[in-house]
């Protein structure tokens, strides 16, 4: 499902983060477009380019959770990989979720090998 | 018969001499009666008379002439003197009578007149018998016989004294009326009833470069077709001016281009009069023409700024207003005419508006008393006066804007001008508002969550800078490895990470501040300042619901030396506290109130709610006793150890009818020992 040169989709509405992940991601080679709300990446147009979406879970309207279920309902191929600086908000998951969720700070290689198993 | 032809011949001759006799008698007879007649005539009329021979000397001259001169006939007519030298003897003679001024005038002239044979007039002065010189005028004709000889010249004179001097007189005054019109540094016209130039003065000459006379008479007049030296473009209104003028007897006033000596073309202001004599009737144009162009220039140039200005002030994306000259009278430039939809009372181009209805239609009720007070107080002659508040946009929603004004006096030191601008803030006011709303769950947070909840908050707010600097410093290390090296992604990893790490050290700073323990500089302050940014602060947090909070500020109220931030946070939390007894009380929510009054020596903030009221329990203000759900109840202590840091008390007692007052006191500065 991955094609050779996957477009990455981040998510974010702390700004910092969202122009270190995409300096993080095009250092890596990887093609990578910034959104700063869930709504701005569903609006934009450009789903059917997007392979991996890397995005924040506490936002306001849309948090990270609801920005999967709804990607996945018309999307279902697109990988996403859940990011959070919110420990508590992840405390009650269970176990066998299998969501892919990173806490912030995380190690940056964590997440390069994350997006290259979703390519996999 | 010799004989009787002798004796016809005899008395033929005889009768014939009678006869001649007889004629000859007759004839002279009739002669001197002429002559007794023009004598008669000659010697009454009230001048002199005489007659020449055709070389000029004197055959006669009338008895009152002689009388006028005291002289002798035979003097006069030189009897004796031999014709020879006779030119210098007549000019002897003649220096007798007349002014040593005009005798060699008058010689030349009888000399050109005797050699021309033709009548001649003659003006000059002569010496009456007492030394009196009077002007006369004369005139003489030659007398010819058949064959064109002049026999004789005749001549009269009039004594012209009177019509003579008034003459000189209007002829002085005409000179020094003419010298005065060139001295004057003014470019001086005349021109006669039909528009035609008749004298240029000597600056209007020196002006053009040329005479009027260099002008040829049909050219002295402009017209549209001949503008001459007129500019050709101004031909046109300089013609209408003086038809116009001419036509109506009205005074010439208007303005055009003149061309210089040099080619260059001057403007120029005209005035003109119509001079009337004294009956009223119209005699000729005086005109002047200033050289008004540097003037002019300037006058286009400031135009010219007025404009740009104007066009600046429109086309800058800020909305500027400024308090026109009649009072109460504000101007709006086309930004804030758009922001605000607002029709001007008196027309597009000058954008008037009634300040007050101005006021009363755009800004929002709640901030409108604040504002009012605030201009009223300050009309910005002590520096720039900073204000936000809320204004309606053109579709009717209100937004924050942020204005600035400062009064300026105008050139008489007079009148003051507000000049002001507003900006709007909205979007600044919005995040303003979230980032007052994460600061304020911070603060929830330090009063009233766990420790592990606290943390987690601090983490998080931790957590984004770090994620950034990670994130950034790994890439910054890819772009480095790579073959070659990116050197410039890599610099601009490297910068983002800097400045991540910058606000990761400012959370740091704002999270220590919040418990901060060691007194600051104290500063002093106007506590209805610190007031109006609480109340405008916490209204923005509470803006969602219908809790509202009023102030009651004394505006004569003194300076205080406070530690701002932390006075700051006594009001922040008394009026929270106050919010939340409304809140809890879940009635009709009326206002919270804010109030600032002076004491004698001190200052006291009271704020008064109508909620729920408070136990009677001495324990109120102990840590960890709190009426609220959550809570630490930490506040009061805050508050009161502040308090009582800067030397003043705080207390609370029951409002009427219901609800609490909180109230503390800081001393004046001044008051203290």
């Amino acid at each position: 499902m991955c094609s050779s040169s996957p477009v990455i989709a981040i998510v974010d509405d702390d700004k910092r983060v969202l122009q270190a992940l995409l300096e993080l991601l095009e250092s890596a080679g990887y093609e990578a477009l910034p959104f700063d709300s869930p709504n701005a990446l569903l609006d934009s147009g450009v789903l059917y380019r997007i392979t991996i979406v890397v995005t924040d879970i506490g936002m306001p309207e849309i948090n990270g959770f609801e920005l999967k279920r709804i990607l996945h309902l018309s999307n279902p191929e697109i990988s996403v990989i859940l990011i959070t600086g919110r420990y508590e908000l992840i405390e009650g998951l269970s176990a066998d979720d299998d969501s892919l969720i990173l806490r912030k700070p995380f190690d940056s290689s964590a997440l390069l090998s994350a997006i290259s198993r979703s390519c996999r | 018969m010799p004989t009787s032809m002798l004796v016809i011949v005899v008395h033929a001759l005889i009768f014939g001499f009678i006869g001649g006799y007889v004629w000859h008698m007759w004839s002279t007879r009739r002669e001197r009666t002429v002559d007794k007649y023009a004598r008669a005539i000659v010697e009454g009329m009230p001048g002199h008379g005489w007659s020449n021979d055709p070389s000029g000397r004197f055959t006669y001259v009338s008895p009152p002439a002689l009388r006028y001169y005291g002289l002798e006939d035979t003097f006069i007519k030189m009897s004796g003197y031999p014709v020879g030298n006779f030119h210098e003897a007549y000019a002897e003679m003649l220096a007798h009578i007349i002014h040593p001024d005009d005798l060699q005038g008058t010689l030349d002239h009888w000399a050109a007149t005797l050699q021309s044979g033709r009548p001649a007039t003659y003006e000059y002065r002569l010496k009456r018998h007492d030394g009196v010189y009077l002007w006369h005028r004369l005139a003489v004709h030659p007398s010819r016989d058949q064959d064109g000889n002049i026999t004789a010249w005749y001549g009269t004179q009039i004594d012209i004294e009177d019509q003579k001097v008034a003459e000189l007189a209007l002829r002085k005054r005409e000179k020094e009326l003419q010298i005065l019109i060139d001295a004057l540094p003014a470019n001086i016209w005349c021109c006669d009833l039909d528009g035609y130039v008749t004298h240029f003065s000597k600056q209007l000459q020196e002006f053009f470069g040329c005479q009027l006379d260099d002008i040829p008479f049909e050219q002295r007049r402009v017209t549209r077709s001949n503008p001459g030296l007129i500019h050709s473009e101004d031909a046109a209104l300089a013609e209408d001016l003086l038809r116009h003028s001419l036509a109506t007897g009205e005074p010439l006033s208007g303005r055009y281009r003149m061309r210089r000596h040099d080619g260059v073309y001057r403007w120029t202001q005209q005035r003109g009069e119509l001079l009337r004599d004294d009956e009223g009737n119209p005699v000729q144009w005086y005109g002047v023409a200033i050289d008004i162009d540097e003037l002019k220039r300037e006058e286009d140039a400031l135009r010219y700024r007025e404009q740009e200005l104007r066009l600046l002030v429109d086309a800058i994306p800020m909305m500027i207003w400024t308090v026109g000259r009649e009072k109460g009278i504000t101007y709006f430039n086309k930004q804030l005419l758009e922001f605000t939809g607002i029709t001007p009372d008196t027309g597009e181009d000058i954008r008037g508006l009634d300040a007050t209805r101005a006021m009363a239609e755009l800004v929002h009720p709640d901030d409108m008393p604040t504002l009012a007070s605030l201009y009223e107080r300050n009309p910005g002659d002590r520096g720039v006066v900073i204000s936000r508040f809320r204004l309606r946009r053109n579709d009717g929603v209100y937004r924050w804007v942020e204005g600035r004004y400062a009064g300026l006096t105008d050139d008489t030191g007079v009148t003051l001008r507000q000049y002001g601008f507003l900006i709007d803030v909205e979007e600044e006011v919005q995040s303003q508002a979230s980032l007052q709303n994460m600061q304020e769950k911070l603060g929830d947070a330090a009063r009233s969550a766990s420790l592990a909840e606290l943390a987690a908050s601090i983490a998080h707010e931790i957590n984004q800078p770090l994620t950034a600097i990670l994130s950034n410093a790994e890439a910054c290390r890819r772009w480095l490895n790579l073959e070659p090296p990116n050197v410039a992604r890599a610099l601009s990893s490297t910068e983002a990470m800097i400045n991540n790490s910058k606000d990761a050290a400012e959370i740091v700073s704002s999270i220590r501040s919040l418990f901060r323990r060691t007194p600051r500089e104290r500063t002093m302050e106007n506590l209805n300042v610190v007031i109006e940014e609480v109340t405008r602060m916490v209204s923005g947090s509470v803006s969602s619901g219908r809790l509202r909070i009023h102030t009651a500020l004394d505006a004569d109220l003194p300076m205080v030396s406070i530690d701002r931030v932390q006075i700051q946070q006594v009001v922040v939390n008394l009026v929270r506290n106050a919010l939340e007894a409304v809140n809890a009380h879940n009635s009709a929510s009326p206002p919270v109130i804010v109030r600032s009054r002076r004491q004698p020596g001190e200052v006291v903030i009271e704020i008064i709610d109508e909620g729920v009221g408070l136990p009677s329990d001495d324990r109120l203000g102990q840590a960890f006793f709190t009426t609220k759900s959550g809570g630490m109840g930490m506040g009061l202590v805050i508050c009161e150890t502040v308090v009582q840091a800067h030397g003043g008390s705080i207390w609370h007692k029951p409002n009427f009818p219901r609800g609490t007052v909180f109230g503390f006191s800081l001393p004046l500065t001044d008051a203290k020992p």
